[in-house]
Protein backbone atom coordinates (compact mmCIF):
# COMPACT_ATOMS: atom_id res chain seq x y z
CA UNK A 1 0.00 0.00 0.00
CA UNK A 2 1.48 3.48 -1.35
CA UNK A 3 2.21 5.84 1.70
CA UNK A 4 -0.20 8.06 2.59
CA UNK A 5 2.37 10.74 2.22
CA UNK A 6 3.33 9.68 -1.27
CA UNK A 7 -0.22 9.53 -2.08
CA UNK A 8 -0.80 13.71 -0.94
CA UNK A 9 2.50 14.57 -3.15
CA UNK A 10 0.57 13.40 -6.01
CA UNK A 11 -3.04 14.70 -4.80
CA UNK A 12 -1.21 18.03 -4.41
CA UNK A 13 -0.94 18.25 -8.73
CA UNK A 14 -4.55 17.54 -8.64
CA UNK A 15 -4.51 14.03 -9.81
CA UNK A 16 -8.09 12.71 -9.43
CA UNK A 17 -7.26 8.55 -9.16
CA UNK A 18 -4.93 9.52 -6.15
CA UNK A 19 -7.13 11.91 -4.82
CA UNK A 20 -10.14 9.50 -5.00
CA UNK A 21 -7.60 6.18 -2.84
CA UNK A 22 -6.78 9.16 -0.42
CA UNK A 23 -10.52 8.97 0.72
CA UNK A 24 -11.27 5.78 0.21
CA UNK A 25 -8.55 5.02 2.40
CA UNK A 26 -9.82 7.63 5.28
CA UNK A 27 -13.97 7.82 4.45
CA UNK A 28 -14.37 5.46 6.96
CA UNK A 29 -12.78 7.02 9.80
CA UNK A 30 -13.89 10.57 9.36
CA UNK A 31 -17.18 9.72 8.81
CA UNK A 32 -17.45 7.47 12.08
CA UNK A 33 -16.50 10.45 13.83
CA UNK A 34 -18.73 13.24 12.21
CA UNK A 35 -21.08 10.73 12.90
CA UNK A 36 -20.58 10.59 16.69
CA UNK A 37 -20.66 14.41 16.59
CA UNK A 38 -23.99 15.25 14.53
CA UNK A 39 -25.37 12.26 15.51
CA UNK A 40 -26.93 12.41 12.22
CA UNK A 41 -26.25 10.37 8.71
CA UNK A 42 -26.93 13.19 6.26
CA UNK A 43 -25.28 15.80 8.43
CA UNK A 44 -22.56 13.82 9.48
CA UNK A 45 -21.88 12.84 5.46
CA UNK A 46 -22.13 16.66 4.68
CA UNK A 47 -19.40 17.37 7.41
CA UNK A 48 -16.78 14.26 6.26
CA UNK A 49 -17.25 15.61 2.53
CA UNK A 50 -16.51 18.69 3.47
CA UNK A 51 -13.82 17.69 5.35
CA UNK A 52 -12.33 16.38 2.25
CA UNK A 53 -12.64 19.21 0.44
CA UNK A 54 -10.98 21.36 2.74
CA UNK A 55 -8.44 19.24 3.42
CA UNK A 56 -7.66 19.87 -0.36
CA UNK A 57 -7.92 23.23 -0.47
CA UNK A 58 -5.07 22.39 2.31
CA UNK A 59 -3.01 19.89 1.36
CA UNK A 60 0.39 22.29 1.40
CA UNK A 61 -0.04 22.96 4.83
CA UNK A 62 0.05 18.79 5.77
CA UNK A 63 3.39 17.85 7.21
CA UNK A 64 4.55 14.67 5.61
CA UNK A 65 6.62 13.61 8.20
CA UNK A 66 3.62 13.49 10.09
CA UNK A 67 1.08 11.22 10.16
CA UNK A 68 -1.55 11.61 7.78
CA UNK A 69 -4.69 10.54 9.81
CA UNK A 70 -4.49 13.11 12.81
CA UNK A 71 -3.94 15.65 10.57
CA UNK A 72 -7.40 14.95 8.87
CA UNK A 73 -8.83 13.72 12.14
CA UNK A 74 -8.43 17.43 12.96
CA UNK A 75 -10.23 18.67 10.08
CA UNK A 76 -12.92 16.21 10.40
CA UNK A 77 -13.30 16.77 13.71
CA UNK A 78 -13.60 20.65 13.49
CA UNK A 79 -15.90 20.64 10.54
CA UNK A 80 -18.30 18.44 12.30
CA UNK A 81 -18.66 20.10 15.42
CA UNK A 82 -18.56 23.94 13.36
CA UNK A 83 -21.78 21.94 11.40
CA UNK A 84 -23.22 21.31 14.81
CA UNK A 85 -22.77 24.87 16.49
CA UNK A 86 -23.96 26.47 13.23
CA UNK A 87 -26.74 24.90 12.07
CA UNK A 88 -30.26 23.32 14.07
CA UNK A 89 -29.30 19.79 13.39
CA UNK A 90 -31.72 17.60 12.28
CA UNK A 91 -32.72 15.92 15.52
CA UNK A 92 -30.74 12.89 16.38
CA UNK A 93 -31.99 9.68 15.41
CA UNK A 94 -30.71 6.18 15.81
CA UNK A 95 -28.17 6.33 12.66
CA UNK A 96 -29.72 3.26 10.34
CA UNK A 97 -29.31 -0.05 11.31
CA UNK A 98 -25.70 -1.08 11.16
CA UNK A 99 -25.95 -5.39 11.86
CA UNK A 100 -29.19 -6.44 10.97
CA UNK A 101 -28.46 -9.52 9.09
CA UNK A 102 -31.15 -11.79 7.18
CA UNK A 103 -30.06 -14.67 9.83
CA UNK A 104 -30.45 -12.39 12.57
CA UNK A 105 -33.30 -13.79 14.87
CA UNK A 106 -36.12 -11.05 15.59
CA UNK A 107 -35.30 -10.74 19.12
CA UNK A 108 -31.54 -10.22 18.26
CA UNK A 109 -32.72 -7.96 16.08
CA UNK A 110 -35.02 -6.23 18.43
CA UNK A 111 -31.82 -5.57 21.18
CA UNK A 112 -29.69 -4.05 18.48
CA UNK A 113 -32.57 -1.73 17.62
CA UNK A 114 -32.95 -1.15 21.66
CA UNK A 115 -28.96 -0.62 21.43
CA UNK A 116 -29.08 1.73 18.77
CA UNK A 117 -31.71 3.75 20.48
CA UNK A 118 -30.08 3.35 23.50
CA UNK A 119 -26.67 4.66 22.02
CA UNK A 120 -28.13 7.60 20.41
CA UNK A 121 -29.96 8.60 23.10
CA UNK A 122 -26.39 8.96 25.17
CA UNK A 123 -24.58 10.74 22.28
CA UNK A 124 -26.77 13.12 22.04
CA UNK A 125 -26.61 13.32 25.97
CA UNK A 126 -22.99 14.42 25.40
CA UNK A 127 -21.64 17.89 24.13
CA UNK A 128 -20.32 17.69 20.67
CA UNK A 129 -16.31 17.61 22.14
CA UNK A 130 -16.64 14.46 24.24
CA UNK A 131 -18.22 12.66 21.37
CA UNK A 132 -15.67 13.26 19.08
CA UNK A 133 -12.95 12.32 22.16
CA UNK A 134 -14.92 9.27 22.98
CA UNK A 135 -14.92 8.11 19.28
CA UNK A 136 -11.16 9.02 18.26
CA UNK A 137 -10.38 6.93 21.60
CA UNK A 138 -12.34 3.97 21.65
CA UNK A 139 -13.50 3.57 18.10
CA UNK A 140 -10.14 4.84 16.42
CA UNK A 141 -7.85 3.90 18.44
CA UNK A 142 -5.74 7.54 18.76
CA UNK A 143 -4.10 8.32 22.12
CA UNK A 144 -5.17 10.75 24.06
CA UNK A 145 -2.10 12.88 23.37
CA UNK A 146 -2.93 12.79 20.04
CA UNK A 147 -6.58 13.57 20.29
CA UNK A 148 -5.43 16.65 22.53
CA UNK A 149 -3.79 18.04 19.54
CA UNK A 150 -6.49 16.90 16.88
CA UNK A 151 -8.85 18.61 19.13
CA UNK A 152 -6.50 21.02 20.11
CA UNK A 153 -7.75 21.40 24.02
CA UNK A 154 -5.23 19.69 26.58
CA UNK A 155 -4.48 16.32 27.35
CA UNK A 156 -6.31 16.17 30.86
CA UNK A 157 -9.34 17.58 29.27
CA UNK A 158 -9.51 14.71 26.15
CA UNK A 159 -8.73 12.48 29.65
CA UNK A 160 -12.06 13.53 31.15
CA UNK A 161 -13.96 13.84 28.10
CA UNK A 162 -13.11 9.97 27.30
CA UNK A 163 -14.26 9.24 31.02
CA UNK A 164 -17.47 10.77 31.22
CA UNK A 165 -18.46 10.21 27.77
CA UNK A 166 -17.83 6.20 28.49
CA UNK A 167 -19.11 6.28 32.19
CA UNK A 168 -22.13 7.61 30.33
CA UNK A 169 -22.44 5.61 27.88
CA UNK A 170 -21.86 1.85 30.57
CA UNK A 171 -24.77 3.59 32.26
CA UNK A 172 -26.82 2.35 28.78
CA UNK A 173 -24.80 -0.82 27.66
CA UNK A 174 -24.45 -2.12 30.95
CA UNK A 175 -27.89 -4.04 30.43
CA UNK A 176 -26.64 -5.92 27.37
CA UNK A 177 -24.14 -7.70 29.28
CA UNK A 178 -20.41 -8.25 29.85
CA UNK A 179 -19.26 -7.70 26.41
CA UNK A 180 -20.59 -4.44 26.50
CA UNK A 181 -18.79 -3.34 29.77
CA UNK A 182 -15.51 -2.63 27.73
CA UNK B 1 -18.36 -0.90 24.47
CA UNK B 2 -15.80 -0.29 21.92
CA UNK B 3 -17.37 -2.30 19.62
CA UNK B 4 -21.21 -1.58 19.80
CA UNK B 5 -19.99 1.82 19.35
CA UNK B 6 -18.04 1.00 15.97
CA UNK B 7 -20.93 -0.74 14.63
CA UNK B 8 -23.06 1.89 15.73
CA UNK B 9 -20.80 4.75 13.47
CA UNK B 10 -19.95 2.48 10.57
CA UNK B 11 -21.83 4.21 7.53
CA UNK B 12 -22.75 0.97 6.68
CA UNK B 13 -21.42 1.65 3.01
CA UNK B 14 -18.98 0.60 0.80
CA UNK B 15 -18.25 3.96 0.38
CA UNK B 16 -18.13 3.91 -3.24
CA UNK B 17 -21.00 6.46 -3.47
CA UNK B 18 -19.30 8.56 -1.08
CA UNK B 19 -16.14 9.09 -2.50
CA UNK B 20 -17.62 9.98 -5.93
CA UNK B 21 -19.87 12.61 -4.11
CA UNK B 22 -16.69 13.91 -2.65
CA UNK B 23 -14.71 13.59 -6.24
CA UNK B 24 -17.36 15.34 -7.81
CA UNK B 25 -17.65 18.40 -5.54
CA UNK B 26 -13.40 18.39 -5.79
CA UNK B 27 -13.71 18.53 -9.67
CA UNK B 28 -13.35 22.00 -9.60
CA UNK B 29 -10.19 22.20 -7.50
CA UNK B 30 -8.50 19.15 -8.51
CA UNK B 31 -8.84 20.93 -12.38
CA UNK B 32 -7.39 23.91 -10.84
CA UNK B 33 -4.20 21.99 -9.30
CA UNK B 34 -3.98 19.76 -12.89
CA UNK B 35 -3.34 23.39 -14.14
CA UNK B 36 -1.07 25.14 -11.74
CA UNK B 37 1.07 22.20 -11.70
CA UNK B 38 1.40 22.18 -15.56
CA UNK B 39 2.59 25.50 -15.63
CA UNK B 40 4.09 25.64 -12.11
CA UNK B 41 7.36 24.57 -12.90
CA UNK B 42 8.44 27.28 -15.55
CA UNK B 43 7.39 30.10 -13.38
CA UNK B 44 8.51 28.63 -10.40
CA UNK B 45 12.24 27.80 -11.87
CA UNK B 46 12.07 31.35 -13.18
CA UNK B 47 11.30 32.77 -9.45
CA UNK B 48 13.99 30.54 -7.80
CA UNK B 49 16.71 31.26 -9.87
CA UNK B 50 15.85 34.11 -11.99
CA UNK B 51 15.14 36.45 -9.41
CA UNK B 52 18.07 36.81 -8.07
CA UNK B 53 19.32 37.30 -11.30
CA UNK B 54 17.44 39.98 -12.59
CA UNK B 55 17.69 41.73 -9.03
CA UNK B 56 21.53 41.68 -9.34
CA UNK B 57 21.45 43.04 -12.69
CA UNK B 58 18.75 45.77 -11.77
CA UNK B 59 21.25 46.44 -9.17
CA UNK B 60 24.18 46.52 -10.92
CA UNK B 61 23.18 48.90 -13.77
CA UNK B 62 21.75 51.50 -10.89
CA UNK B 63 25.36 51.38 -9.32
CA UNK B 64 27.10 51.94 -12.98
CA UNK B 65 24.51 54.70 -13.65
CA UNK B 66 24.67 56.28 -10.20
CA UNK B 67 28.44 56.30 -9.92
CA UNK B 68 29.71 58.27 -11.87
CA UNK B 69 27.54 61.45 -11.08
CA UNK B 70 28.78 60.95 -7.34
CA UNK B 71 31.55 63.91 -6.25
CA UNK B 72 34.39 61.40 -5.50
CA UNK B 73 33.96 59.76 -9.30
CA UNK B 74 34.69 63.55 -10.73
CA UNK B 75 38.42 63.91 -9.70
CA UNK B 76 40.30 62.45 -12.69
CA UNK B 77 37.71 64.72 -15.34
CA UNK B 78 38.51 67.41 -13.29
CA UNK B 79 42.55 66.70 -13.58
CA UNK B 80 41.57 66.37 -17.00
CA UNK B 81 40.56 69.74 -17.58
CA UNK B 82 43.19 71.39 -15.50
CA UNK B 83 45.38 69.65 -17.25
CA UNK B 84 43.93 71.08 -20.15
CA UNK B 85 43.36 74.60 -19.27
CA UNK B 86 47.05 74.61 -17.96
CA UNK B 87 47.61 74.49 -21.67
CA UNK B 88 45.74 76.23 -22.62
CA UNK B 89 47.01 78.62 -19.94
CA UNK B 90 50.88 78.03 -21.37
CA UNK B 91 49.81 78.51 -25.06
CA UNK B 92 48.49 81.70 -24.09
CA UNK B 93 51.45 83.00 -21.74
CA UNK B 94 53.36 82.23 -24.92
CA UNK B 95 51.41 83.69 -27.17
CA UNK B 96 51.99 86.99 -25.15
CA UNK B 97 55.78 86.11 -24.63
CA UNK B 98 55.85 85.97 -28.69
CA UNK B 99 53.29 89.31 -28.91
CA UNK B 100 55.84 91.05 -26.36
CA UNK B 101 58.71 89.59 -28.29
CA UNK B 102 57.18 91.31 -31.15
CA UNK B 103 56.29 94.51 -30.11
CA UNK B 104 59.61 94.36 -29.13
CA UNK B 105 59.04 94.72 -24.83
Amino acid sequence: MEPDAALVARAVAGDREVFGALVMRYQESVRRVTRAVTGNAEDADDAAQDTFLSALDRLETYDPSRPFGPWLMRIASNAAIDLVRRRTVRAAQPLEPFYASPDQSPAAAAEAAEIRRELAAALADLPPRQRAALTLFDVEGYAHAEIAAILRVPEGTVRSDVFHARRALRKVLRVYGPETEG
Amino acid sequence: MDEHLKRYLAPGDDGLAFTEAVLFRASGALARRRQAAAEGPTWSLLEIWARPWVIAALLLLAFAVVVPSRPWSLGPVATADSGLAADLLAASNDSEVVLSVALGN
